[in-house]
């Protein structure tokens, strides 16, 4: 008797607490304050560069204005840099979709803050307004018409999950990653809103196809993930039966699959040098167990043998990234094509560097590069800790091999498969599309590790399979939602 | 008589002798000459752009120290530490607006070069001269026994008159109105009206240079081959020591350092080779690394690593003599502490990619130095005689190693035909010396720890045969095998039990059906 008044007292309270404000606007408000207490208040925190800076910033009219600017690559955070005055001789050679979005930034930082200093934390005020939305959309898209006593408890686990600085770190950087993650939480909820059919049809596709746009053209790395969605997005077509909504799908899909092919169609000129070396000596070379002979497959001087397992920006090294000697004896002899030849024509030397991303795909934080500001005092390197639960505890408890990954996707997939089944034999098109929709997210996923290996080696790992750490972590939040809320088994009712 | 005052002379002798500090004893080494160059502007986007660069080389190839500053950035009371200073004036317009600096000149007694325009009147009186300027003229240097007719010069001044001093080479224009010395000087005063880098004046000052600073000691001239990786064409490599050693040239190969995988059968073969080369008389140095732009403290890594090289040549009895380094590794604290300090000698290269760790306005000096030209930058300049004489300070002939075989019959040849004298590299000391090996030169001979080298070792073949994932140490393997066909066998007839098991639930659940149903 007493249990249940407890029980009802809290569902009241909860129930209370839906005046306020929804599950969706209580993570987001949530998310919104945790980033803007870690991103804008002092010691400012974001993310040190490790030499990757340079080619977005310079194309895009910016330039480093710090004097001991080289000093200060893998352990300070950087907040200012100058603006160009004057012609701009550095065209991009990389188009990226992040290019938008700091151009976008230096136009606002220009027009209300100051002409000649660039302040990234403008550009991150950008990022968290969209993210908020982002985190909006996702918890809205599993608590819509949810008791409160699912949805408060779905929203507190966002907020643990997406709140975490691991993430939201990124947005004060220049590093492509910020748009991988808010374009894939875009994607995500926009999908799941489709499936759930909470907003207008005709706007959630708008936003699927554009944040897919935008996670395809962010990266090289991304050009899988326009391929795959065109072809398990088929199934998003048949979810309405108008034939505008139908036309417009197909449209989007095959938008998604020409950038995907186009980005792709860049990677042989725009391979950088730095990664194209890292893939042959710190992937191929480093688990062959001939590294000579190995060389010899790909027409190359068995005496490169000598580069095996070196990292190029480790310290002193015998050759130059960018030498004449590899471009013309080294490089000229593989590419993506011809490296996942030989990937597939040696899977076990595939399987011990699969379990090598494996064990960075669960890190969230890359640990090279440091989150304070020079001034603050700290050592170089040194990571913040605010607001990290989640990804310390993701870290610290993961099994990290590429068999935890194996059984982690039979799990899911074996969990989400029978209200597929049951979504087919009933003909409701709408309901299947979920399990589709998951299975695009651990293909992405893998998209991102295979991607890493072939085109760097295990060098950089934390930070180039970063597509599989945010793709697990919202398909795990979709699976423990879906357990709060019954809805694993069963598909949504509407 | 004779004898007490022999006694006593040697008894004043020992005591002088013993008197002296021991530390006074192993002293004897000359100090390096230390020079101040002080500099109004890099003159970028001028012709004069890269002559501060250039004048840094030159002095290290003389063995001397040089500390530089700007005039803006002058501090009082520096010129009085110094006994030589060098002042480049590069802007025509530039006046000098650090009064600590034109107070301390106006005291400074030591010697003095001026390069460059705005001579001062102090120095112009002493030396008695008188200068005008020539403006967009086309001139015809000469010094020693090169001329270089048309150089291009604009605001370039001109001494018309010089009483009493020494003078160095000629300027002289085409409609013949200008025909002047190149530079002059009058013991420790000298100056150079005009010094850009890449043409012969880049040259001409080195002749003034030697004088100004007494420096007496011939130069030599060297070949020297760089770009060579444990990657490179190998095989060419020894070729081009065979036709070498045939022609009687003696080179230099300045090898990129290996610090990972030294044990690979590809080193070994880079090492068989570079033993072959110093066997057909060529000298080893030790190419700097490439270094990060993104690492900031490399020093006590950098100095390990270097040792490691030096130690996996010596141990395969090759005798690296000094160091290949782009200029600036000298004017850096880190580069110049723990990537050189292992070396006495070294050969510049022109800077080319500059990446300081912490920079510093002073360099380090080499008992031995070599400037380095680039054939292209000779082939300018004309000269009389046939034999291409030795410049004041020792200089060698680089190139890039070759890629085809054609090519390196074509140089070769050139070399053959290009009357230049080739110095060899180990008739100079040079010491190396790391915590496992001191190698060093003696009469021309190479030494190890003190043994001399064997130059006549035979070839070895390499093995291709290397275990290159060595076996993981493996116990309780029959253990663990036991173990795990017992749990195969254990898996299966579980699987084979629930089979029957099911087959039969579903036989016993159809038949419950069938009779419902009946």
């Amino acid at each position: 008797m007493t249990g249940n008044k407890v029980k009802l007292f809290s569902q009241h309270r909860l129930v209370a607490l839906r005046r306020y404000g929804t599950p969706a606007s209580f993570a987001a408000i949530g998310v919104l304050l945790i980033t803007i207490f870690a991103l804008f208040r002092p010691p400012y925190i974001g993310m040190a560069d490790n030499g990757d800076y340079f080619r977005i910033l310079y194309g895009n009219g910016l330039y480093f204005n710090v004097p001991d600017y080289d000093n200060q690559y893998f352990s300070y955070f950087i907040k200012n840099f100058g603006i160009f005055q004057y012609y701009n001789e550095n065209s991009t050679d990389i188009f990226s979709s992040q290019s938008l979005f700091i151009q976008f930034a230096v136009w606002i930082n220009k027009l209300f803050i100051d002409q000649k200093i660039f302040d990234i934390r403008v550009q991150a005020v950008i990022y968290v307004v969209l993210y908020t939305v982002a985190i909006y959309l996702l918890v809205e898209s599993l608590t819509w018409k949810m008791p409160a006593k699912y949805g408060y408890p779905i929203a507190l686990l966002a907020i643990f999950m997406f709140g975490d600085t691991g993430y939201t770190t990124y947005f004060n950087s220049f590093f492509g990653e910020s748009i991988v993650f808010i374009m894939l939480l875009f994607m995500f909820a926009s999908g799941l809103l489709l499936y759930r059919n909470r907003y207008n049809d005709y706007v959630m596709l708008a936003l699927f196809t554009l944040s897919g746009l935008l996670l395809t053209t962010s990266k090289q790395q991304n050009a899988p993930v326009g391929v795959i969605i065109a072809f398990t997005g088929i199934m998003l077509i048949f979810i309405r039966k108008g034939r505008t909504f139908r036309i417009l799908m197909t449209s989007s899909l095959l938008i998604l699959l020409l950038a995907g092919v186009s980005t792709y169609l860049f990677i042989p000129k725009e391979f950088v040098n730095i990664n194209k070396y890292h893939a042959m000596t710190r992937g191929i070379l480093m688990e062959s167990p001939n590294p000579e002979e190995t060389l010899e497959s790909f027409g190359i001087d068995k005496q490169y043998a000598i580069l095996d397992k070196s990292i190029y920006y480790a310290m002193n090294t015998t050759v130059d990234v960018d030498s004449e000697i590899l471009e013309k004896s080294f490089y000229s002899h593989y590419g993506f094509g011809s490296i996942l030849k030989y990937y597939i024509t040696h899977p076990a030397q595939a399987g011990r560097l699969l379990d090598l991303g494996a064990k960075s795909a669960f890190v969230i934080r890359p640990p090279a590069m440091g989150n304070y500001e020079k001034s603050v005092g700290k050592p170089p390197g040194a990571q913040t800790t605010f607001f990290s639960g989640y990804s310390l505890m993701k870290k610290a408890l993961t099994p990290r091999t590429f068999g935890f990954i194996v059984v982690w996707m039979v799990l899911v997939i074996g969990l989400y498969s029978p209200s597929f089944i049951s979504a087919i034999k009933s003909r409701n098109m709408r309901k299947a599309a979920r399990f589709p929709l998951i299975i695009t997210f651990i293909l992405f996923g893998l998209s991102g590790i295979l991607v890493s290996i072939i085109g760097a080696g295990d060098a950089d790992m934390a930070k180039h399979v970063f597509l599989f750490t945010v793709t697990f972590d919202l398909v795990t939040f979709l699976l423990i939602a879906d357990i709060i809320r019954h809805r694993l088994l069963r598909m949504d009712q509407d | 008589m004779h004898v007490k005052i022999m006694i006593r002379t040697l008894i004043v002798t020992l005591v002088v002798i013993l008197g002296i500090p021991l530390s006074f004893v192993h002293a004897s080494k000359p100090e390096p000459a230390h020079v101040l160059i002080i500099y109004d502007s890099l003159a970028k986007g001028t012709s004069r752009e890269g002559n501060i660069e250039a004048l840094q080389r030159l002095l290290a190839s003389f063995g001397v120290k040089v500390t530089e500053t700007t005039m803006d950035n002058y501090k009082k009371g520096t010129l009085a530490k110094y006994t030589s200073v060098i002042a480049v004036r590069n802007a025509n317009e530039l006046t000098i607006s650090n009064t600590d600096y034109i107070q301390d000149f106006a005291s400074y007694e030591g010697d003095y070069l001026h390069i460059g325009v705005q001579l001062p009147s102090k120095i112009q009186t002493e030396l008695n001269l008188t200068i005008q300027n020539a403006n967009e003229q086309f001139v015809k240097l000469s010094i020693g026994q090169f001329s270089e007719p048309t150089i291009h010069v604009s605001h370039m001044p001109y001494i018309v008159q010089a009483m009493g001093s020494i003078q160095y080479g000629s300027i002289s224009s085409e409609n013949n109105d200008m025909d002047t010395p190149y530079a002059v000087r009058h013991d420790g005063l000298a100056y150079v009206p005009y010094y850009e880098k890449g043409n012969l004046s880049e040259i001409a000052l080195a002749y003034v240079l030697k004088d100004w600073l007494r420096v007496t000691e011939q130069g030599k001239t060297y070949l020297l081959f760089k770009e060579v990786y444990p990657f490179s064409d190998l095989p060419l490599l020894e070729k081009m020591a065979d036709k070498l050693y045939s022609a009687g040239i003696p080179f230099i190969v300045s090898v990129r350092p290996v610090f990972h995988n030294t044990d690979y059968p590809a080193m070994q073969r880079y090492l068989e080779t570079l033993k072959y080369v110093q066997s057909h008389n060529g000298s080893i140095l030790v190419n700097t690394p490439v270094v990060s732009s993104t690492i900031q403290e490399i020093g006590p890594e950098l100095k390990a690593q270097m040792e490691l090289f030096v130690d996996v040549l010596a141990d395969y009895e090759i005798a690296p003599l000094g160091l290949g380094a782009e200029m600036y590794w000298t004017y850096d604290q880190q580069y110049s502490e723990y990537g050189m300090g292992s070396f006495d000698s070294a050969v510049l290269f022109p800077n080319e990619n500059i990446r300081h760790r912490s920079q510093s306005d002073s360099s380090k000096s080499f008992s031995s130095s070599v400037y380095t030209i680039q054939l292209d930058f000779l082939e300018q300049f004309e000269h009389t005689g046939k034999v291409i004489e030795r410049f004041p300070m020792s200089t060698a002939l680089v190139y890039n190693f070759f890629e085809t075989e054609a090519e390196l019959d074509q140089n070769v040849q050139a070399y053959i035909d290009s009357w230049i004298t080739f110095d060899d590299y180990k008739s100079v000391p040079h010491n190396v010396q790391t915590q496992a090996n001191t190698i060093s030169t003696h009469n021309g001979m190479f030494e190890i720890n003190g043994h001399s080298v064997d130059l006549n070792n035979a070839y070895r073949t390499v093995s291709p045969e290397y275990s290159y994932k060595p076996e993981p140490e493996k116990s309780f393997e029959t253990l663990f095998s036991i173990q795990n066909k017992i749990f195969i066998v254990l898996i299966l007839l579980t699987l084979f039990a629930f089979g029957i098991m099911f087959i039969i639930g579903y036989r016993l659940y159809k038949r419950k059906y069938l009779n419902r149903r009946r």
